[in-house]
């Protein structure tokens, strides 16, 4: 069985920082006290460059989470989506701390792990991640390979993630990156 | 209407039939099957069928035979009876020399076979797959060797012997024959059986006389599996009985891998499915598991083993396949182990007898994948074998985390173990617990220690973090540690006291050491790749 998966690609050089992936998101997967499962962050790679990331859980090779979590909620699918089974979580916070992208999100609410599950459902029905479809510069991508593909990650060696986890993203900068400013 | 008796017992199932005298070489012809002798008319050409449980039981049966044989009308005998029957090699001696071929069967003959000679060629393949298995195989191919009085051989695409017999010496001088010429044909048609089968091939003989070598090719989907080879140009119905042969293994065979492509489809989603936690309940794993005789009641150690040095011979299937078989035939002594060959990656299993004395078993899991890895090193010198081995979980459902640790062990064992190449999670010390905390938490501690370092390794290419690795990596052993990293004591002194005077610390101190040696430990995580 070929070790297939679902990967995140992001051009560095096509977001515009409009944050319609986080936004579209929280949208489609809000609740009382739950937070974002995707964020937007600005990451300085030198001190004249600096580049925006739309970071959610990365559906990692080797997943923490799943090591860690004592109930053991988590499970990678055959499509490599890692999912958590809430019903059962007990909230003891320790894939929160383990995950190196903090991407399970603790809901004060329902005192539950909450996390980004790839919008599997919508995917397996040959749908895109809500995420994705709502990017209107398509700097937010995702695709589906064979694990053993050496993928191109232009920002592989600037941006320190921790990469022995095996993030399942890609980040690339396809053009210079662009900035609307607005007519004075 | 006449027929000839080798290609008539052509349509008969190969497993029903004995041969307790050879077949005549020259093909033989007959009218009818005839069950009583005195019906036989002049100038007429029979088969005598002889029923075991019909037949006249005043006369003894070798006593009908021996009668039957005498007649010149008689050109066969066909005896039926659905056990063994035995005689002695004098009797059957005796019976060779009237070159009369005395054949049992063990299904009797249907009144049609009686009537027509023979079904049609599509009811006899049916008939003939019903009951055929690939196993019989051997004892067919030993049956068809005796009809045709030929020497057979069965070569493998890399063309090594898979099957032979050496009862005669004509059989040995050919397989030796084979077995030299093996070389030279792998050079001319590797993997080329296409070829192979076109090309001429001659045996020849000391007396200077060349014998031409007959091949019928077992065909499979994915094309030639095996060919039989056989020193001779045989007559057209020893050739049939061969293709016949060829035909009902390589049938028998493809149904046989489209099962096990089948079952290793299944088998690799089992897996998949146990290591990801894609399971609801034990039961489950412990139902499936049941298919191919592994017992999911009992835990298990999970390992992974790597294979180094060579990229291209990880990813080549057959050289891990040879890997596995070779694991799995010499190692299931325990009984209680398998190998699977999963996404490129070899994964052990090893059932846990005795979850009480976790320190003692753990000790010996390791010992026994550390014999595992000395005999691979022993029969491929050329590569590097490491096992990472994850934690014994009680219940089998969390195998997915041993698989996790057993990777992660692998990895950071490379780094930061003094075991040559079995690692286990339990080893890994803090480490394993690093993995586990804030890693905003953890990186802002090992850079409050290592920010010095750090610049000056990336500014000015100075080796400091990797000679600090060292350093803890062999106890504050200078000597050991300045063999480690190649270089003379007095350098490496030099550089610790540089190291000190940038970081402010005292590394000979044991609460500095301690504070800076995990402060190198998390760095080490947040950067491998």
């Amino acid at each position: 069985m070929s070790a297939t998966q679902y990967y995140f690609s992001m051009d560095t050089g096509k977001c515009i920082r409009c944050k319609a992936c986080e936004t579209a998101c929280n949208q489609e997967n809000s609740s009382k006290g739950a937070r974002h499962r995707r964020s937007f962050i600005n990451y300085e790679v030198e001190k004249t460059e600096s580049v925006y990331l739309s970071m959610s859980c990365n559906h990692c090779a080797n997943p923490v989470c799943v090591v860690i979590c004592p109930r053991n909620n988590y499970s990678k699918k055959r499509n490599g989506i890692v999912v958590h089974d809430a019903e059962s979580c007990e909230g003891c916070k320790l894939c929160v701390e383990a995950c190196p992208f903090q991407a399970p999100k603790y809901n004060h609410e329902t005192n539950r792990v909450d996390k980004c599950n790839f919008c599997a459902e919508k995917v397996e029905g040959g749908n895109l991640p809500t995420c994705v479809a709502s990017c209107p510069t398509q700097a937010l991508t995702f695709f589906w390979t064979d694990r053993s593909v050496k993928l191109n990650n232009d920002y592989a060696a600037k941006i320190p993630m921790s990469y022995f986890t095996k993030p399942s993203i890609q980040f690339r900068s396809d053009k210079p990156k662009m900035q609307f400013f607005r007519k004075a | 209407m006449t027929i000839s008796l080798q290609k008539w017992l052509l349509t008969h199932p190969l497993q029903s039939i004995k041969f307790l005298t050879p077949l005549n070489d020259e093909e033989v012809f007959f009218q009818r099957v005839c069950e009583d002798l005195s019906t036989i008319e002049k100038n007429e050409q029979v088969v005598f069928y002889i029923h075991s449980v019909k037949r006249n039981k005043d006369v003894s049966l070798v006593n009908e035979i021996f009668s039957a044989v005498q007649l010149t009308n008689v050109i066969g005998i066909v005896l039926y009876h659905p056990q063994k029957v035995l005689f002695e090699q004098e009797i059957k001696d005796l019976f060779t020399a009237f070159q009369v071929p005395v054949i049992q069967i063990i299904e009797a003959l249907k009144k049609n076979h009686l009537r027509e000679f023979g079904l049609s060629p599509y009811e006899e393949i049916a008939r003939e797959l019903k009951e055929f298995k690939t196993e019989d195989t051997g004892p067919l191919a030993q049956k068809v060797a005796k009809a045709t009085n030929l020497p057979l051989i069965f070569v493998d695409p890399i063309y090594k012997i898979t099957w032979k017999q050496e009862t005669s010496e004509t059989e040995r001088n050919f397989a030796q024959w084979v077995t030299e010429q093996r070389p030279s044909w792998l050079q001319s048609f590797f993997y080329d059986l296409e070829a192979f089968l076109q090309e001429p091939l001659s045996w020849q003989q000391e007396n200077g006389k060349d014998i031409y070598i007959g091949k019928y090719p077992i065909r499979l989907q994915n094309g030639v599996r095996e060919i039989i080879l056989t020193p001779s140009n045989p007559s057209n119905w020893k050739k049939e009985w061969l293709y016949k042969l060829a035909s009902l293994i390589s049938i028998s065979k493809q149904k046989d891998s489209e099962m096990e492509e089948f079952n290793h489809k299944f088998q690799s989603h089992f897996i998949y499915d146990l290591i990801y936690n894609n399971f609801d309940s034990q039961k489950t794993i412990i139902e499936q598991g049941k298919t191919w005789g592994w017992n999911f009641e009992r835990p298990h150690h999970l390992a992974v083993l790597d294979v180094g040095l060579n990229d291209t011979a990880v990813s080549d299937p057959d050289w891990n396949m040879e890997l596995h078989d070779f694991i799995q035939k010499n190692f299931n002594e325990r009984g209680n182990s398998f190998i699977i060959n999963f996404q490129e990656q070899l994964l052990i299993f090893v059932e846990e007898k005795n979850v009480n004395e976790k320190a003692v078993h753990k000790k010996v899991v390791k010992n026994f994948f550390q014999t595992i890895i000395r005999a691979c090193e022993k029969k491929w010198p050329e590569y590097v074998f490491s096992i990472g081995i994850g934690k014994c979980y009680r219940q089998t459902r969390h195998l997915n985390k041993s698989f996790q640790e057993a990777k992660m062990a692998l990895q950071l064992g490379h780094e930061w173990s003094k075991e040559e190449n079995v690692f286990h999670i339990e080893d890994l010390g803090v480490l394993r617990l690093l993995f586990y905390l804030n890693k905003d938490q953890l990186l802002d501690f090992s850079n409050d220690y290592l920010e010095p370092l750090l610049v000056s390794d990336r500014e000015n290419g100075t080796d400091y973090i990797n000679t600090l690795k060292y350093f803890i990596l062999h106890d504050m052993s200078i000597q050991e540690a300045s063999q480690g990293l190649f270089i003379h004591q007095n350098t490496l002194r030099k550089r610790m006291r540089k190291i000190n005077e940038l970081i402010g610390l005292d590394v000979y101190d044991h609460q500095d050491f301690i504070n800076v040696s995990i402060a190198v430990k998390i760095h080490s995580i947040g950067y491998l790749h």
